[in-house]
């Protein structure tokens, strides 16, 4: 379909339709009496970016400290300073005998536990600030 | 004020800028209505229709991603606000069946529209224009006047490009048709 048959020519001689002088200031009046809410987009506080930083730094820091311990020999006694020092929960099998024989041996090192755990401060504070924001 | 541009105007709004709403008002009022009283028929419901467009749009502002320009978002809600206003109408439209065109009267029609003084022809548009019904009405004006292009009037009116060619082509037709008849009514055609 070709806009330069005659048609075209002719439909711009028609005259334009043209809202009412204060058809600007209506609109614009709606808009604030309505209360519209102002679409503001709201940008999280950590950015999708750094999710996938923070998540694949914990991943390998788990992984070094985890199963990479002859890095560092030689921990006869290890300070809780260490942050390899391992976190022993052998004494939850006292209490709960059967669900403790789980963590008879489980251990983890301290360090990974403390990335976690930042990493789901990171999340909380990311959901807070986003709610405050909304209000 | 210099117009700096719908991105511009988008972005200010979305930051919190209530204000910066207006230029974007102003600078698509004019369609907005005249596509609205296209689709309506009606001064004051096509005022209605324009200003509901807009609020519809300043809410919705969050979810225009920038596929599409702007404009054909913003002409895609007009024309779903102002269709969903129009009654249906059964009398006034008319049928192309009612009418058939064959290529040489198409032929003579044209000549004999292009013949006529601007202010007849006018007249005589108008007229042939308002016997359509709303969807043809709005791809001639859509294609012929805001200078649309066929992918632009596809996401309008939510038809693929082929059905949007296959109607200009038959609302075409039929504009003719009725201007033919008209033309021959009043022997203006030269035979």
């Amino acid at each position: 379909m070709e806009k330069q048959d005659n048609l075209y020519l002719y439909m711009k001689e028609l005259p334009g339709d043209s809202p009412s002088s204060d058809f600007t200031r209506s609109v614009m009046d709606r808009i604030a009496k309505e209360n519209v809410a102002t679409p503001v987009v709201y940008k999280p506080l950590i950015s999708k970016a750094m999710w996938i930083f923070l998540i694949c730094s914990s991943v390998v820091v788990f992984l070094i400290s985890t199963f990479l311990r002859t890095i560092f020999p030689g921990q006869a006694a290890p300070s809780r300073l260490n942050p390899f020092y391992q976190i022993d929960f052998s004494f939850m099998v006292k209490p709960l005998q059967s669900l403790m024989s789980l963590f008879s041996h489980f251990s983890f090192p301290l360090l990974s536990g403390l990335v976690v755990m930042t990493l789901f401060l990171f999340l909380f504070a990311d959901h807070l600030y986003l709610r405050i924001s909304r209000r | 004020m210099e117009y700096k541009g719908d991105a511009y105007y988008v972005a200010e709004v979305l930051k919190g800028n209530q204000n910066s709403f207006g230029p974007l008002v102003e600078q698509y009022k004019q369609l907005a209505y005249s596509l609205s009283f296209k689709v309506t028929g009606n001064r004051e419901e096509a005022e209605e229709a324009a200003q509901d467009s807009f609020v519809k749009a300043y809410r919705s502002l969050e979810s225009f991603q920038g596929r599409a320009s702007f404009k054909t978002w913003f002409f895609r809600i007009v024309y779903t606000t102002a269709i969903s206003r129009v009654r249906i109408r059964h009398s006034n439209t008319v049928s192309l069946d009612d009418y058939k065109l064959s290529d040489h009267d198409l032929l003579e029609a044209e000549n004999a529209v292009g013949q006529l003084s601007a202010e007849e022809r006018s007249f005589h548009l108008h007229r042939a224009l308002d016997q359509l019904a709303a969807d043809e009405r709005v791809i001639l004006n859509l294609f012929y006047f805001d200078d649309l292009t066929v992918e632009e009037i596809a996401i309008i009116m939510e038809l693929s490009p082929s059905n949007v060619k296959i109607k200009l082509f038959r609302s075409r037709k039929k504009l003719y048709a009725l201007l033919h008849r008209v033309l021959k009514t009043e022997n203006s055609l030269v035979t």
